[in-house]
């Protein structure tokens, strides 16, 4: 698990000029969590990791919608990328990119948690 | 509040719907906090939707491009005053429905646990995007957010009957979006672009016409499919009588009319008719069937919703028709029907749910006595039924009226004929659920009827958005002009597509 959620990071954070981001990301640590889903069975998962799906998803969501709005606060243009010179190592610069990029990986992690657990619990 | 930039207030209704979509999946438990953001964000939506009518008066159009990307890479958006009317009226219909669906009565507490809000939220932001696009592909993606979220709503509760209906709507709405897909590959792989405005300036080029026309009948086909034209409305009677009202009251007074919005589009942009002379003749018989079909339907039905969805095609009907005659007025007037009837229809389809909660059922023939226990209601009623069919003080007879004059000046006399024949079916289709519902005497045997007074109390939230949309329809009625004058210049912008062409591309 751990190794699939550092694996996960490392794609979602390499996304925006290497293969790799958000939606990707999130599909190699759901990987993880299904498959300790179908270890330990679906009550297990939820204790362990705390995850509400549904928190996850519009949380995600939000986060990737505020990305797009932000740039209106700042330059005027809907959806407009905005880069700030923080550079942090290994996560590269930080911009409104990165968090749309952040809040697909959130909500595509929910959503196919949400999934799995349902399918599951049938 | 922030400086707007007046080209960002046309993303406003489709981010506030979004985002208290999001916020509705937030509180995804609590219904009470979702009812305060639909609410609330339907309201803000309006307000917006209003100031931007208001900026399209003077300036005519906004447009803007989507992260600051040139016009053939990135998505444009654009919003001419027939945009901004339809987004208008679809904020106005969302305040109503949010109101109609407040109280567990309409809709019950445990299918607004299941995701009643965020599936409408979604479906009006997919709405309100597929609205404010200038681009083909984006739009096929606003339409699979509407379709998605639209079958949600459909399903809701997955009774065996609605699931049945489901699957027919979800299905033919798939066949419609598959060939809007092979529309776009024809047109992407002719000219390159997806984007409306290079479309239509790469289209004028007569060396392409014969596979852009194929491209032409597909959209003709697909669009169709989705506004419940002639030979493809089967569809939505077969699904629209399925879900709880409240649901197919929105259903109904939006998602066709985002298909007669597409195609109003395509055709004056992409494909201007005159050049078109074969699909325009095609339009036209097609849209008089419509308009025949539908009525026929709604005289035949026994089953008030059925009725209502029937007449609904039949207006389908007429609103293409002022397309496919193609001359400034009649487009002025389609639009201004369509906005009417937006109006009119989501209205009969509350006043239907009233109806139906009253007496338990929506069959004719179980209903009676109406007039003498629900005073106020039939008032709505036949106020409705004579908007509908366009009696001269209500917005049905300006609209018909330019509609028909509009044809009588091109020369369109048999179908003009037809129309007038549809009016007067309709009128007889709505008669007959006023003489059988509201003035037949009540039966002995039939189910005790609530007095009014008690029945408002329970429901009146039910009476609140009914008399709201009846106030705008009164409104427009009693003070047609600006309106009118409003739809002409709209259709006249509509009818210069170079306008489009130059406002998108020379920025």
């Amino acid at each position: 698990m751990p190794i699939f959620l550092a694996y996960s990071l490392y794609l979602l954070f390499r996304g925006h000029n290497n293969p790799g981001g958000g939606f990707i990301g999130a599909l190699v640590l759901s990987i993880g969590l299904v498959f300790h889903m179908i270890a330990f069975g679906v009550p297990a998962t939820r204790r362990i990791y705390k995850i509400n799906t549904m928190v996850l998803t519009s949380v995600g969501l939000l986060i990737s919608s505020l990305a797009a709005v932000s740039s209106l606060f700042f330059e005027g243009v809907f959806f407009e990328a905005i880069w700030t010179d923080i550079h942090i190592v290994g996560l590269g610069t930080l911009s409104s990119v990165l968090m749309f990029d952040v809040g697909v990986y959130l909500a595509v992690t929910g959503s196919i948690l949400k999934i799995a657990f349902s399918i599951f619990n049938e | 509040m922030f400086s707007i930039d007046p080209a960002n207030l046309m993303v406003a209704p489709l981010l506030i719907f979004m985002i208290s979509g999001m916020l509705c999946l937030l509180f995804y438990k609590r219904v009470d906090i979702q009812r305060a953001i639909v609410i609330s964000s339907s309201l803000i939506a309006l307000i917006a939707a209003v100031k931007l009518l208001d900026l399209l008066t003077r300036d005519g159009f906004v447009t803007t491009q989507v992260g600051g990307w040139e016009v053939p890479f990135g998505i444009t958006l654009f919003v001419d005053r027939f945009a901004g009317l339809m987004i208008a009226m679809t904020a106005l219909l969302a305040v109503a429905a949010s109101i109609f669906s407040f109280s567990d009565r309409v809709l019950s507490a445990r299918k607004k646990r299941i995701g009643f809000y965020p599936a409408l939220m979604f479906m009006l932001g997919g709405i309100s995007g597929a609205f404010i696009t200038g681009d083909l592909f984006n739009l096929y993606v606003w339409f699979e957010v509407m379709l998605i979220s639209s079958f949600v709503l459909i399903t809701l509760g997955s009774k065996r009957d609605q699931l049945q209906g489901g699957i027919k709507y979800v299905v033919i709405n798939f066949v419609a979006s598959s060939f809007l897909l092979l529309a776009i590959a024809i047109l992407y792989g002719t000219t390159g672009n997806t984007n409306l405005a290079a479309l239509a300036a790469s289209l004028a080029d007569p060396a392409l016409q014969p596979i852009t026309r194929l491209a032409a009948i597909l959209l003709l086909v697909s669009f169709g499919i989705k506004a419940a034209l002639f030979p493809f409305y089967f569809w939505l009677p077969a699904s629209y009588h399925t879900p709880p009202i409240a649901i197919t009251a929105i259903v109904a007074g939006l998602l066709t009319k985002v298909g007669v919005y597409t195609m109003i589009r395509t055709f004056t942009l992409l494909f201007p008719l005159q050049q078109h002379y074969q699909l325009q003749k095609f339009l036209l018989g097609a849209s008089c069937f419509t308009a025949l079909v539908g009525v026929l339907g709604a005289i035949a039905h026994r089953d008030i919703r059925k009725v209502l969805a029937y007449s609904l095609i039949s207006k389908i009907g007429f609103i293409l028709w002022g397309l496919s005659v193609y001359t400034s007025a009649a487009i002025a007037g389609a639009i201004f029907y369509t906005l009417h009837h937006m109006l009119v229809n989501t209205n009969l389809f509350f006043a239907a749910g009233i109806i139906g909660k009253a007496a338990g059922s929506y069959r004719i023939s179980e209903i009676s006595g109406l007039y003498d226990r629900l005073p106020l209601l039939s008032f709505v009623f036949i106020m409705l039924a004579l908007t509908l069919v366009g009696i001269p003080p209500f917005s049905g007879f300006w609209g018909k009226f330019m509609l028909i004059d509009a044809g009588l000046l091109a020369h369109e006399y048999g179908s003009v004929a037809i129309i007038l024949i549809t009016t007067l079916l309709t009128l007889y289709s709505m008669m007959i659920i006023w003489s059988k519902c509201f003035l037949k005497k009540q039966d002995v045997k039939g189910q005790q009827l609530l007095p009014e007074g008690v029945f408002i109390k329970q429901c009146y939230h039910m009476y609140i958005a009914s008399a709201f949309l009846l106030i705008v329809t009164f409104w427009i009625s009693f003070n047609p002009s600006w309106l009118i004058e409003y739809t002409q210049r709209a259709a006249e912008q509509l009818l210069l597509p170079s306008n489009y062409v130059d406002a998108v591309i020379q920025r």
